[in-house]
């Protein structure tokens, strides 16, 4: 891969790995950081300040939204779940991450990502 | 993950978070995600405050994100205000539609309620704002006044003057900066298809300079035009060129024919400047020639720009002492004059201005009773409606509806009946003016058309608008000062149903008061008008038809072509078959021209011609008071033998004024101008007349005296025709008459009744007006009488019932309560008597034949209410008695 930023994920990929995680269901910031780097086995680790600054903008922009609940340790914690919006924003951005990623590859002459 | 549930509030209320709560729900998270990290760290070996710090470092800019995080939500808690509020209103507005549609007559009672109090308001200050406040389209026009020379004898001050008055005025005084005169009349204008008579004004001095206006086309008259030198030039209004040209620029040049003169136009004058009242569209200067240089030619209105530090009574004060200098040098000119009044152009230019400000006042009470009475209703309506829905009220207070919340509910439903009113009101107002814009006089001088006055608009709605507002909030505020449980237990029929019940009898009584004020004063106006309507005018003006003409002076120079043409025109006429017979006049009764006169016996005279009685004079021909029906005295009527100076006709007033009881026939009379100017002329009296009502209807006539029409001096006449049947009827076959012998010579036809008309607009106008705002009121009354009592009815239900219950009589229990309503009535009546009569001293002016004390008036008004109120009344009585008593007692 190519240079990682600061926070060890690609630019502008933030918000499609927050979305991305989110559903598969409900869960708070912690949960978050921890489902990203065990799925992505460790290489895709993002800052907690830039995974809560993504998450408080989302909640904004109305794609997720948040609920205090009791989290499975039985502590209290802010959980996020996707809003109708949400899901819909995640479907586009998966497609345009598609596309721009199997271009890339088509360029570099690497296989296609495909997996899916 | 379960619900918290922190905040029980939120089950009924929804409330945005506020700054401290999300603050601090931000800190928490944050310090969970940090306990948590550091609880890893620790499970890898870290010890405790190793691992906090550890996560504190790997978490990053915590400050910054903290900020972040707070301006982010910062953002989606206005929002959700936003939403909130919106989705509240909503919310109350749908609830308020479902509530209004659940009470459909009172809604619809309190928009019509609201919407007539808006739009007469609106309406009558608007008619008022163009003759009364809008500015003058003159340049600084509360320094133009206009001057007018007091009769010594009258004391009537529009006395005109003469080109070297005028002059001399401007020459000599200090408080005026410039004088200018002018006079009006009628051209003939000729040359297009057909004839056409228009209204001019010519002009002496600087006239258009003196008012500071300017052409929207052209230019005005040069100095040596305005002294009525060289070619004659003419200045059109802006509707005339728009009529007669097409707002063609090239009109400047061309030539109208006027009066048979070819004259140039020169310019166009905006259609704003009505001067001196609208209508008149044609502006010249007075013609050169010997009146000009004629002191006692004295045709002249003068209007004078004062000085930028004098006063009108200034001015008056220095032109009377200027004129009574030159009054010794020019006794049968300026001496005429004790005096000489100066007015603001407003009045001056208005003819109707010392009736106006009193139609006008009685308008202005009754549009504000009208709108007190609406405010009183609505203000009656909403209480009604607030005690009736205090148990619907208590119930959402108790179920956790916020206080607010409720407040805003009542004030939307408020909003709602209120938006809808005025809309309705202002709907009204456009519509009626647009019809006043059409019957209105043009030629009453005002300022632009009547409209929509955006700030009396704006007022009115205030005022009524802002009642049900206030009323609407009662039962709202009642619940937030927290009589929550007592009116849950008293289903809202507790103390404050019956305070509202005190504070709406107090409105009812104010209504039927202010009521029966408007109603008694339509009472007297329409008195006043039967009165007018029967006063004796000396002639039958049913059956007349009135046809005047002016034989231009081109085609009928001198008096034989006159005489001709007059002997053609009447012969014509008199062939018409439904015309039974012909007279002509130079004057018209009751068409607002007089000439004075005043006349002594010759036997008796003395004195100056100045100091004898005055009189009215017009010529009439032989058939004159046949065709009118004014009945010969005695002596004989004109012959066509009689010339002026010879024989002389009088009245029956002056015959009785100047011989008492002896016979006035065959002696001689000396008469003088009204102003004493010249050597009073003599005549023989050959007969007594009748006396015609000539001035107006109400006041006091004075005697007429009657010289023959002998065709050498008259040039404009009236024919006075007697028809078989209704004037209208014989109209076309007269102008068919006229045609044939005058084609080119406009004639104007009018049945004399409608002359009559005319002069009982003061009161049937007012009769009108007032009479649509009394029915109003009483409406208004009636519905605020009705409403109380079934609303008193629908609190004491349970009280009836169990009175039925227990054997009561329905009937009684009926009267009761209509007995209830006339006593309401009768205090509101009573007090309403007692203002009726004292306003009505008021109107002493304007009664006529009635006084305040009027028994008529007063007893019917007095037996009108009392059918008001007992109708009222009767409707709820009819349901209380008929009120099931089981069902009542099981309600509750």
């Amino acid at each position: 891969m190519g240079e990682r930023t600061r926070d060890g994920i690609l630019p502008g990929t933030a918000d499609l790995l927050i979305l991305r995680t989110l559903a598969d269901g409900p869960a708070h910031g912690f949960g978050i950081s921890r489902l990203l780097r065990d799925r992505s086995e460790g290489v895709v680790e993002m800052q907690d300040a830039a995974l809560y600054q993504a998450l408080h903008r989302l909640a904004r922009q109305g794609l997720v939204e948040s609920e205090w609940g009791v989290s499975d340790l039985g502590k209290r914690a802010k959980f996020y779940r996707l809003t109708a919006e949400g899901t819909r924003r995640l479907a586009r951005e998966e497609r345009d991450f598609r596309m721009y990623v199997e271009g890339v590859f088509r360029v570099l002459g690497f296989e296609s990502p495909g997996g899916a | 993950m379960t619900l918290d549930g922190r905040d029980p509030r939120r089950v009924f209320r929804r409330d945005a978070a506020s700054r401290s709560d999300t603050l601090g729900e931000i800190d928490e998270e944050l310090r969970t995600h940090l306990e948590w990290v550091a609880a890893e760290l620790v499970s890898e070996g870290w010890t405790e405050a190793e691992a906090l710090a550890e996560a504190r470092r790997r978490f990053g800019d915590l400050e910054a994100t903290r900020a972040y995080c707070a301006s982010q939500a910062g953002r989606i808690r206005r929002r959700e205000r936003w939403t909130m509020w919106w989705d509240d209103l909503l919310q109350d507005l749908k609830y308020a539609m479902r509530t209004l549609r659940r009470a459909p007559v009172w809604s619809l009672v309190v928009i019509a309620t609201l919407a007539v109090g808006i739009a007469s308001n609106t309406i009558v200050f608007s008619l008022m704002n163009p003759y009364l406040f809008r500015p003058l389209p003159f340049q600084d026009a509360d320094r133009l006044v206009q001057l007018g020379g007091v009769d010594p004898v009258e004391g009537w001050d529009g006395g005109r003057f003469s080109v070297p008055q005028i002059e001399e005025i401007a020459d000599g005084s200090r408080t005026l900066e410039a004088v200018g005169g002018y006079y009006y009349g009628t051209v003939n204008l000729t040359g297009g298809d057909q004839a056409e008579r228009l209204l001019a004004s010519w002009s002496a001095g600087p006239l258009f300079d003196v008012l500071g206006v300017s052409p929207i086309l052209g230019r005005t008259f040069t100095p040596e035009e305005a002294r009525g030198e060289g070619e004659s030039v003419v200045v059109i209004g802006e509707r005339l060129w728009e009529t007669r040209f097409g707002r063609d620029p090239g009109v400047l040049g061309a030539t109208l024919d006027l009066d048979g003169t070819p004259t140039t136009v020169i310019g166009v004058m905006p259609a704003v400047f009505t001067f001196p009242f609208g209508g008149l569209h044609l502006w010249m200067p007075m013609p050169s020639g010997a009146a000009r240089a004629d002191r006692t030619a004295m045709y002249l209105l003068p209007v004078a720009r004062m000085s930028a530090d004098a006063t009108p009574d200034a001015v008056a004060r220095e032109v009377g002492e200027l004129i009574a200098r030159t009054g010794r040098l020019h006794p049968d000119a300026d001496g005429q004059y004790d005096g000489v009044s100066a007015k603001g152009l407003r009045e001056a230019l208005n003819f109707a201005w010392d009736v106006l400000p009193i139609a006008f006042g009685l308008l202005l009470g009754a549009v504000v009773m009208v709108l007190v009475i609406a405010c009183v209703n609505v203000a009656s309506l909403t209480l009604a409606r607030a005690g009736s829905r205090g148990r619907e009220v208590a119930v959402r207070a108790a179920v956790g509806a916020d206080r607010a919340r409720l407040v805003r509910q009542f004030v939307t439903e408020s909003l709602v009946l209120a938006l809808v009113g005025g809309a309705l009101g202002v709907g009204l107002a456009t519509l009626a003016m647009r019809v006043l814009n059409s019957v209105l006089p043009p030629d009453l001088f005002r300022v632009g058309d009547v409209g929509l006055d955006l700030r009396v608009l704006a007022f009115s709605a205030v005022v009524t608008l802002t009642t049900p507002i206030l009323f609407g909030l009662l039962p709202a505020w009642r619940v937030a000062r927290g009589s929550l449980a007592s009116s849950l237990k008293d289903g809202g029929r507790g103390g404050s149903g019956r305070r509202n019940l005190r504070t709406r009898r107090i409105l009812v009584v104010a209504e039927v008061t202010l009521a029966l004020v408007l109603v008694t004063g339509t009472g007297l106006m329409v008195r006043s008008l039967g009165e007018v309507l029967r006063v004796d005018l000396g002639f039958e003006s049913d059956g007349m038809l009135t046809v005047v003409l002016t034989p231009p002076e081109e085609e009928y120079p001198g008096a034989a072509e006159i005489d001709g043409f007059w002997r053609a025109v009447e012969a014509a006429v008199a062939g018409v078959a439904e015309v039974d017979a012909v007279g002509a006049t130079s004057h018209l009764p009751l068409n607002h021209e007089t000439i004075p006169v005043r006349y002594a016996s010759a036997a008796s005279a003395e004195g100056a011609v100045t100091d004898w009685p005055g009189a009215f004079t017009s010529r009439v021909d032989g058939d004159w008071f046949d065709a009118v029906n004014t009945p010969l005295r005695a002596g004989r009527t004109f012959t066509p033998d009689d010339v002026d100076g010879d024989a002389l006709i009088v009245s029956e007033e002056m015959a009785r004024h100047l011989f008492g009881s002896e016979d006035a026939v065959g002696r001689t009379l000396l008469f003088g101008s009204g102003s004493g100017d010249t050597e009073p002329a003599r005549g023989t009296i050959v007969g007594v007349v009748g006396d015609v009502r000539f001035s107006d209807l109400s006041g006091t006539e004075r005697p007429h005296l009657y010289r023959p029409l002998d065709g050498t001096s008259v040039r404009r006449r009236f024919l006075t025709l007697r028809t078989r049947g209704d004037a209208a009827d014989a109209v076309p076959g007269v102008r068919e008459a006229l045609r044939s012998v005058a084609p080119r010579v406009p004639a104007e036809l009018r049945p004399m009744s409608d002359v009559v008309l005319e002069s009982t607009l003061l009161w049937s106008v007012s009769s009108l007006f007032l009479g649509i705002f009394g029915v109003v009121a009483l409406g208004l009354a009636a519905l605020g009488i009705y409403g109380l009592i079934a609303y008193s009815v629908m609190q004491r239900r349970r009280e009836m019932g169990l009175r039925l219950a227990l054997g009561a009589d329905a009937g009684q229990l009926q009267r009761d309560i209509v007995v209830e309503g006339l006593r309401l009535t009768g205090i509101g009546v009573a007090i309403g008597l007692a203002v009726s009569v004292l306003g009505g001293m008021q109107l002493e002016a304007v009664l006529f034949g009635v006084d305040a004390t009027d028994p008529v008036t007063l007893g019917g008004a007095l037996a009108l209410f009392g059918m008001v109120a007992i109708g009222a009344s009767l409707l709820p009585a009819r349901s209380a008695a008929r009120t099931d008593p089981v069902r009542v007692l099981r309600d509750d």
